[in-house]
């Protein structure tokens, strides 16, 4: 019989660097293909209302600031919000204040112009999510952040052995035929 | 004059002695005493007037009470005493019957005693794993928390799990970090919750990715 005190809860706990990265990656996935529609919805709109086609791969500074501002929107509002972002949410991470609150929009605003940078020297500022015990970066830092687990893994835990108990009651129900 | 008088006393003084030795001799005291009618003598006694005239605080401090009690054997008294025949002489239904159960409820401060009650540590002993496995409560969790969705986004989040805490395993050796850290926030975490840092649980990210 397993010690319940095994299966530790790890909401709240600093989120690692797997799981940030991976949420980020899918978070850059997302806003993009969401970009990527909204392009082709403005393009078919003009296109229907002018009769003209245009071709924004010959607007490279236009794509430039659309990507930027969007990515801008993408996650300071769900920052600001709701302290996650669609990426994060899909893996269980929250950004909350360094001491545990929830964020402000300014600071979901600073988070979000401060991750370019984090990202820009080599990396630099993403050493802190591997190697620092709070798992911050530069980005956190500045914005005074930290990212946790959101999700309870204890419940996810109990859901598990309820499939379990589940399954084993089918098989001597089958085995009872 | 005078000798005449005491020579008289002296034969009558041993007349009588041989006459009463004679009469004592005589009388049979068994048939005497069958005679005597002893409740008609107790009852001419005035009992009340008796002890009237007794003082009985003086006769109470002329008690030696230690001395008495010494001289008792309480074990060999207690062991005379059949606590059973009391016990079921006793009528406990009429005793309980006669308890006002609502007054003393009353009384009773439940605040009080919730308050002293640990809750968080008697949700601690609880066996919440073998009580959703071997209950139904197993099923009514599963039936309404579970999902093609939920399960694979557990599956998904155990699995994040594990990898971090593999590759903070492997940083705290590095990095040469023991004792306890932090864990998480302070809001969020009190500073109970800090493990040490060579603790891993993805054991139990296994455990919820299997």
């Amino acid at each position: 019989m397993r010690n319940p005190r095994g299966s530790v809860s790890r909401q709240g706990n600093y989120a690692g660097a797997i799981s940030r990265l991976v949420a980020f990656a899918a978070d850059v996935a997302i806003a993009w293909a969401t970009l990527l529609f909204l392009v082709g919805v403005v393009s078919a709109t003009i296109t229907f209302l002018t009769g003209r086609s245009i071709d924004f791969r010959s607007l490279h500074l236009l794509a430039i600031v659309v990507v930027v501002v969007w990515s801008l929107i993408y996650f300071s509002y769900q920052w600001a919000l709701s302290g996650k972002t669609v990426g994060m949410a899909l893996f269980g991470l929250r950004v909350v204040t360094a001491e545990g609150g929830g964020i402000r929009s300014r600071q979901a605003v600073t988070r979000t112009l401060a991750l370019p940078f984090s990202i820009a020297i080599a990396g630099l500022g993403l050493f802190g999510i591997v190697f620092r015990i709070d798992h911050r970066g530069w980005h956190d830092r500045l914005a005074g952040t930290c990212v946790v687990y959101d999700w309870d893994a204890r419940a996810a835990r109990l859901r598990w052995l309820a499939r379990q108990h589940d399954l084993a009651e089918a098989g001597q129900s089958r085995s009872a035929q | 004059m005078s000798s005449a008088p005491r020579g008289f006393d002296r034969l009558a003084q041993m007349i009588a002695e041989q006459v009463v030795g004679r009469v004592v001799e005589a009388i049979d005291i068994d048939a005497l005493v069958q005679q005597v009618d002893i409740d008609a003598l107790v009852a001419r006694v005035d009992v009340d007037g008796l002890l009237e005239r007794v003082d009985v605080e003086r006769v109470i401090e002329r008690i030696d009470v230690n001395g008495v009690v010494a001289r008792v054997d309480v074990a060999e008294l207690i062991d005379a005493i059949d606590v059973e025949a009391i016990v079921s002489r006793v009528d406990v239904q009429a005793i309980v019957d006669r308890i006002d159960v609502g007054a003393l409820v009353d009384r009773i401060d439940v605040d009080r005693i919730m308050d002293r009650i640990d809750v968080q540590e008697i949700a601690n002993r609880i066996d919440v794993d073998a009580l959703v496995e071997q209950t139904e409560l197993g099923s009514i969790i599963a039936r309404s928390t579970s999902g093609v969705l939920t399960e694979g986004l557990d599956l998904i989040r155990s699995q994040g799990v594990g990898l971090d805490d593999f590759v903070n395993r492997w940083v705290n050796r590095a990095m040469r970090r023991h004792g306890e850290q932090p864990v998480g926030p302070p809001l969020l975490i009190p500073a109970a919750g800090a493990l040490p840092a060579s603790t891993s649980s993805l054991e139990q990210a296994k455990d919820h990715a299997s």
